[in-house]
């Protein structure tokens, strides 16, 4: 049982690249070596899915420079967004408790696409922020493309997955 | 030749050890996942975070609430850090993570992964021989509680720790980490708002070192077999894998907010260990 165990978290373990990251020159041995690596899990697959387990470890993989940074605003009366929380920002941190908890930021810090639970976030997000403040028209999360260099970072002044929401009239 | 390597290998099964090892981990780990667990509750997280719209931004299904979840992972967690009911408890704690991770997948990080694994290998070890509960009663009952333990799920473990390592090693795969990317990973990771403990100015000054700590980073990830080797050989020089491995977890918690991440791999580091290691470090680990 224990070299069994051993075998199979090898076999899954294989660093593959995934299939839409794997380089043209590569596909010719790597696909038909993934074929095989799913067809011997077949047994213990179920483990797989069931208990959310792999050994395939991706540990900070890719910390690169084009990074981003999240605002959220709210909208006054006049009109004008006033920033609730940015993220790096000790003068706009309202919430960051919550916002900042390892558990949650994983949901909302994006790699170069946004998570899976990015938009349920946005919306709960904004819904909190009316929640709390009444004299707010409305929120926004959205996230600013930064550029990181040599121990500082430049933002570009691109935003990307805006999340809006207006308060209803009452 | 499969003869030999058989009896080896079952030779190797059956080696027994003291259980201050692995009763270290048990006692170390469910309490950093303990912490983690009550931190989520302070901040108020729970169901946010484990709940679908419109309560929260969970966006999976799971076989437990948000908060049943928690509740079974704290309690067990507790019972496995004082080694009450150890084995159910360990199972109680994978059960609810599992949960976690269905409901809210980015919500994890590494660790609550390998704590999935880990909680199975100590259900299946004898870690409450030592320092638990568990021990007490059986020696209030009269039943015989004993002194050395197998040392497979101890190797297990420490395989695992390897793997984890090397296998990060080898999935990374921005330049950043290698000379072509000027080893540059650990100073934008250090300078990202969304990662960073501190303000990115002082990166700039220490930039150079973290060049160096960037190099060392993979070269520790990468060498991790050599430290098998080592361990194997009994060489002295598996200490300075160890030494890079403290040092780097020490240094990604005091530099990135990565929560519980680098204190639960620390907390496993004493697989790494021989037992004639404890015995040496006797004086400062406190007895029964």
């Amino acid at each position: 049982m224990i070299a069994l165990a051993i075998l199979f978290g090898l076999i899954d373990g294989c660093p593959l690249p995934t299939p839409d990251g794997t380089p043209k020159w590569e596909r010719g041995f790597v696909e038909p070596i993934r074929k095989v690596r799913d067809f011997a899990e077949t047994p213990v697959r179920w483990m797989r899915t069931t208990f959310a387990v792999t050994q395939q470890w991706a540990l900070y993989q890719a910390p690169i420079t084009h990074r981003y940074r999240m605002w959220i605003e709210g909208q006054a009366k006049d009109r004008t967004w006033q920033v609730l929380y940015l993220a790096g920002d000790p003068d706009h941190d309202e919430d960051a408790a919550l916002l900042e908890h390892p558990r949650v930021w994983g949901v909302w810090d994006p790699t170069d696409t946004p998570t899976l639970e990015y938009t349920a976030f946005a919306a709960w997000e904004t819904a909190r922020v009316l929640a709390a403040h009444p004299e707010l028209t409305a929120a926004r999360v959205r996230m600013e493309a930064i550029e990181i260099g040599q121990g500082e970072y430049t933002p570009t002044g691109q935003f990307e997955w805006l999340y809006l929401r207006r308060r209803l009239a009452p | 030749m499969i003869g030999r390597a058989w009896r080896a290998w079952v030779e190797w099964l059956d080696r027994e050890e003291p259980a201050t090892a692995l009763a270290l981990v048990r006692i170390l780990f469910a309490s950093v996942l303990l912490i983690d667990y009550l931190d989520l509750w302070r901040v108020g997280a729970i169901t946010p975070l484990f709940t679908k719209p419109p309560i929260g931004f969970a966006v999976g299904d799971a076989w437990l609430s948000a908060q049943a979840a928690w509740a079974l992972g704290t309690v067990s967690l507790f019972l496995v850090a004082i080694g009450a009911a150890t084995r159910v408890a360990c199972i109680g704690a994978m059960l609810s993570l599992a949960a976690f991770s269905h409901l809210t997948p980015d919500g994890e990080s590494g660790l609550h992964m390998l704590a999935r694994v880990v909680f199975v290998i100590l259900a299946l070890s004898r870690c409450n021989a030592l320092w638990s509960v568990d021990a007490w009663l059986w020696r209030r009952m009269g039943r015989e509680v004993p002194t050395k333990i197998p040392a497979w799920p101890r190797y297990l473990l420490l395989l695992q720790l390897v793997w984890v390592y090397f296998s990060g090693g080898m999935n990374k795969s921005a330049g950043a980490w290698g000379p072509f990317g000027g080893f540059t990973a650990l100073a934008n990771a250090l300078s990202d708002p969304h990662a960073a403990r501190f303000s990115p100015a002082w990166v700039g000054v220490i930039y150079p070192l973290t060049r160096v700590a960037t190099a060392l980073t993979m070269a520790f990830e990468l060498g991790a077999p050599l430290f098998l080797y080592a361990y194997y050989r009994g060489w002295r020089a598996r200490w300075i894998w160890i030494a890079l491995g403290v040092s780097f977890e020490i240094g990604i918690a005091i530099g990135l907010r990565l929560g519980s991440f680098p204190y639960g791999m620390l907390a496993l580091y004493p697989v790494l260990l021989y037992a004639s290691d404890f015995d040496r470090l006797r004086p400062a680990v406190p007895r029964t």
